[in-house]
């Protein structure tokens, strides 16, 4: 009886034990194990490096949880790809069609929580590596932890932005608080903006940072983070303040003010070629400030206030710190000299729709760095260019801010697929901007709101030379302008779904929305505001976590 | 786990647990009942040893399916994953009688021992920190057992087996493809039908629908046998009269099951390979031909045979546990059968001999089972073919083709001066 061994052994095990504890306690040693491996300021480093890394997951933050989460799930973007439902499993997130059992949606709950777990782990052991490493700087050590803290308020923000209410994890769980409920709003706020409160003093400016940790967070980040946890907090109290989830939640409009006016004082961002500068890029030597921001020349320039690092390493298509949003996203098709429709070996998903289109005025500069439209041409391996074909496109349009030359993408063709090292950004000034210009405007400071709406526009409108006239600036301010701005400044970056819901106005915006194809979205408030928590995560709960009405 | 914070195209090197670490894990604690009693009758000659013995295995450590909040998610593929934590999972307990008899004769010249001994085992889970324990692979087959609170340890789960679909069967054009509509269906929600198995052909298995909804999915697999004995025994005789000794040991188990692994390289995945004998007789649909070198023409090579129960060779039939696999793994066994003879020592005392035996004995003389693998002992052994080592406690009753047991002849001679 095998069983009967086995219990024997473990029986013999008690005996040992009882005659000193200590004789149970070894190390492995073939394995670290996080009693012996946070020791050094090194291994604190590499602590908080794999904290950062869940940014550059494949996939993960800048294609399930920017395009299919929030673009293609609002009017911005159509999934696309080479017709209509091509690719279902983002099609759902277009129509609302989506289940619980949806990948994408375990991967982002997964791939965000995995970060939290890895800022918890590195929270609560590289503070002792002060106590054991002489030579740990207790300077950079503080600032980890800031960094930290700045990390897990950016991974909860993202998992309110797609689930709403999640369960909060502060710590490292033990083996009975596996089952947690979902936390109020009230409390996953308040984590956030203690995270970020504490990170602010210790982190610093982007001016001051070497090179080396270009893609470090800094004060600036956090200062901006902030307003926009304090911007969803406010929006959701102030909007759509008869909905019980979001009771105790207040407006703190004042605090986003300053927080995004502490950014815009700090004299550390500026909004690129807002006095007609022009860069040069793959684009060509005189590339218009709003495009340099989306080339990877300007990576980490000065509009960047947090941005993904992504790399071209060489390393295989599941290891790779590579971006996947090139792939995915950029024009399909173009016609060859002959005027034959030709594959460009990206897969053209998220197609900007006619209404995004409809959003920019005649002439404004942004249109053609957003969307690539009929007579527009993408350069193809070994760079040369051709027009970009559209015939398989049902709104007539790709999209344009996440492309690249062909000598950084196509023509590495170890590099191809999800390995772009372009960066993804995350927190761009001009949206500091608007934050602020949103703060004023809900302030009733209409003149300061319509000032920073109209650096926004002044910027837009430089980037077409001296002579471009268009997007004028207002002369008066209404709240359509700031929800419009917000929409044609930031489009395509992941921003406009989640907006939406905060403005309480996804119902208006998608509730009639019907696809090229005819299909009638499915889109309810308030169920559709928040995704499905995962099935798989709700079957564990063992009942503890509970989906929202309607699912 | 790394990350460039240099946007050049050199990562630093990130480092975070593989396994979730779990700080409150403790020990595993085990609580045992015994009683039992030793008496002897009839001056000795009858001995009887019984006991009933309870154990419960309590706070057992073991690796545990954590919510993602945890940290346990990982990309199927993503860099090195993270694999679930060590919990002190649950609770179980092994409970039976232990029956020993003996008997002992002495006539004349015959001396005789008869010793008989039986053991009941009854394992019951009595509580598991997660819904069902899932364990068990050979080759593509997982997973093969489950283990649930208020069950025994392990036991099989698969898919229960209603008979082969034949040519009989009615056939619609369904799509422009032939659909077998003698089975399970549902109607969408469009009206249209949709068949439990659509893809099946005659020669293809009856997978029977338990829950009724139409569909063969994880809700039809039922619980088909424990790989656990409900008893085991063992018997010996030991004889000896004048110059002449006998002994003979036979042991054996009742009531287990046995997952037989070794069918499915047999019956479908090695094409090139060896079959059991009851392939020939499988399902075939048409005569097949091969081209022969030396004749220079197609010759018949296996003919269409449709008057079977034996599934035609095809992954669907054979890729998932069912219980095609589940055997039982009763058996009884001539474990030891040793014949001697001793010469007088007034006879061999005078060649300064103290002991001369001449004997002649078998090992593994014969064998009483149903089952089909080479050895229902083989299946006692954690299956060797686990690829999740953390799992192999689970693994029980998998026969993955150990070695077989030989059948040993002995001749001897014993020889002491």
């Amino acid at each position: 009886m095998k069983l009967y061994k086995f219990f024997s052994f473990v029986l013999l095990g008690l005996v040992i034990g009882s005659c000193s504890d200590d004789y149970l306690d070894f190390q492995p040693i073939a394995s670290q194990n996080s009693s012996s491996f946070y020791l050094t300021q090194a291994q604190a480093e590499q602590a908080v490096t794999a904290a950062y890394a869940i940014l550059a997951s494949r996939t993960g933050f800048d294609r399930d949880i920017s395009l299919y989460m929030s673009d293609v799930a609002s009017d911005d973007c159509e999934a696309g790809g080479d017709f209509e439902n091509e690719v279902q499993d983002a099609e759902v997130f277009n129509r609302f069609t989506m289940l619980p059992s949806n990948v994408h949606l375990d991967d982002s709950y997964g791939l965000l929580f995995r970060g939290v777990y890895y800022c918890n782990v590195a929270l609560e052991k590289i503070p002792y590596v002060l106590e054991v490493d002489d030579e740990a700087s207790p300077a950079i050590i503080n600032r980890r932890v800031a960094e930290l803290k700045f990390l897990r308020a950016l991974y909860y923000l993202y998992l309110t932005h797609i689930f709403g209410e999640v369960p909060l994890v502060d710590h490292v769980l033990t083996g009975d608080e596996y089952e947690q409920p979902r936390a109020s709003f009230r409390e996953l706020f308040d984590l956030m903006e203690n995270d970020l409160l504490e990170a602010i003093p210790v982190l610093p400016e982007k001016g001051a940072l070497s090179a080396a940790d270009a893609g470090r967070a800094t004060k600036g980040a956090a200062k901006a983070l902030l307003a926009r946890v304090y911007l969803f907090e406010s929006s959701y109290a102030h909007y759509s303040n008869n909905d019980s989830r979001f009771a105790n939640l207040t407006e703190k409009w004042a605090d986003v003010l300053d927080y995004s006016k502490q950014v815009i004082e700090s004299d550390q961002y500026d909004l690129l070629g807002i006095k007609g500068e022009t860069y040069s890029t793959w684009h060509g030597p005189n590339t218009d400030g709003f495009r340099y921001i989306f080339t990877t020349e300007g990576e980490n320039a000065g509009e960047s206030v947090f941005e993904i690092q992504f790399i071209r390493d060489n390393l295989a298509y599941t290891y790779t710190r590579g971006g996947s949003l090139i792939q995915w996203v950029s024009p399909r098709y173009y016609d060859d000299n002959s005027g034959t429709q030709q594959e460009t070996n990206y897969w053209g998903l998220g197609w900007p729709t006619e209404s995004l289109a409809d959003a920019y005025d005649e002439g404004d500069p942004r249109f053609k760095t957003t969307m690539s439209s009929q007579g527009d041409s993408i350069e193809v391996t070994g760079g040369d260019r051709y027009l970009i074909n559209f015939d398989n496109t049902a709104t007539g349009y790709y999209q344009n801010k996440y492309v690249l030359a062909a000598s950084e993408f196509l023509d590495n063709s170890t590099h191809r697929w999800h390995k772009s090292p372009y960066n993804f950004k995350l927190i761009r000034y001009a949206d500091v901007v608007l934050m602020a210009a949103e703060a004023e405007f809900m302030l009733n400071h209409n003149a300061e709101a319509m000032d920073y709406v109209n650096m926004i526009r002044t910027r837009a409108r430089m980037c077409g030379g001296a002579a471009n006239t268009v997007p004028a600036n207002l002369d008066a301010i209404t709240f359509q302008n700031i929800v419009d701005e917000r929409r044609r400044e930031l489009a395509c970056e992941g921003r406009r779904f989640y907006d939406l819901v905060r403005w309480n106005l996804a119902t208006e915006y998608l509730g009639g929305y019907v696809t090229p194809g005819g299909f009638a979205t499915q889109f309810q408030s308030p169920k559709n505001d928040f995704m499905p928590l995962p099935a798989l995560e709700v079957a564990v709960s063992q009942g503890a976590l509970v989906q929202y009405p309607g699912w | 786990m790394d990350y460039s914070f240099d946007n050049s195209d050199v990562s630093s090197i990130g480092a975070a647990p593989g396994q979730i670490e779990n700080p409150g894990l403790g020990w595993e604690t085990v609580h045992m009942t015994n009683i039992g009693i030793d008496l002897t009758f009839l001056q000795n000659r009858l001995s009887v040893s019984a006991e009933y013995f309870k154990k419960v295995n309590k706070d057992m450590i073991m690796e545990r399916n954590v919510p993602y909040i945890t940290g346990s998610w990982s990309l199927s593929d993503f860099d090195e994953g993270n694999s679930n934590p060590l919990v002190n999972l649950g609770s179980i307990q092994n409970s039976g009688f232990e029956l020993t008899l003996g008997y002992k004769i002495t006539k004349g010249d015959l001396k005789a021992s008869f010793d008989l001994n039986v053991s009941t085992l009854k394992n019951e889970v009595l509580d598991l920190a997660t819904d069902s324990l899932k364990s068990g692979k050979v080759h593509t087959i997982t997973p093969i057992s489950m283990t649930v609170i208020g069950g025994s340890i392990a036991e099989f789960w698969g898919y229960e087996i209603e008979g082969i679909f034949t040519t009989d069967d009615p056939i619609r054009n369904i799509n422009g493809k032939p659909v077998i509509i003698d089975q399970p269906y549902f109607i969408e929600e469009n009206g249209d039908t949709a068949f439990a198995q659509p893809w099946v052909r005659p020669g293809d298995a009856r997978f029977k629908d338990v829950s009724g909804d139409g569909l063969i999915n994880d809700d039809d697999k039922v619980f088909l046998g424990s790989p656990l004995p409900k008893f085991v025994f063992g018997f010996a005789i030991n004889l000896e009269y004048k110059g002449f000794d006998f002994s003979a040991f036979i042991n054996g188990t009742f009531g287990n099951k046995i997952f037989n692994g070794t069918k499915q390289y047999l019956y479908y995945y090695q094409e090139t390979d060896n079959h059991a004998a009851e392939y020939a007789n499988r399902y075939v649909e048409n005569d097949i031909y091969k081209y022969d070198p030396v004749l220079g023409q197609e010759v018949l090579v296996v003919p269409a045979n449709h008057n079977t129960d034996i599934f035609r060779d095809d992954p669907a039939n054979y890729a998932q546990c069912s219980d095609f696999y589940i055997e039982d793994g009763s058996y009884l066994r001539l474990r030891n059968l040793v014949l001697g003879y001793t010469l007088p020592s007034s006879l061999t005392e005078k060649i300064h001999i103290q002991k001369l035996r001449f004997y002649v004995g078998a090992r593994n003389v014969f064998t009483i089972t149903k089952y089909k693998g080479l050895n229902p002992e083989a299946a006692y052994s954690t299956s060797s073919a686990q690829d999740d080592d953390n799992r192999q406690n689970l693994d029980m009753g998998i026969d993955v083709g150990a070695y077989p047991l030989t059948r040993m002849y002995l001749v001897g001679v014993n020889l002491q001066f």
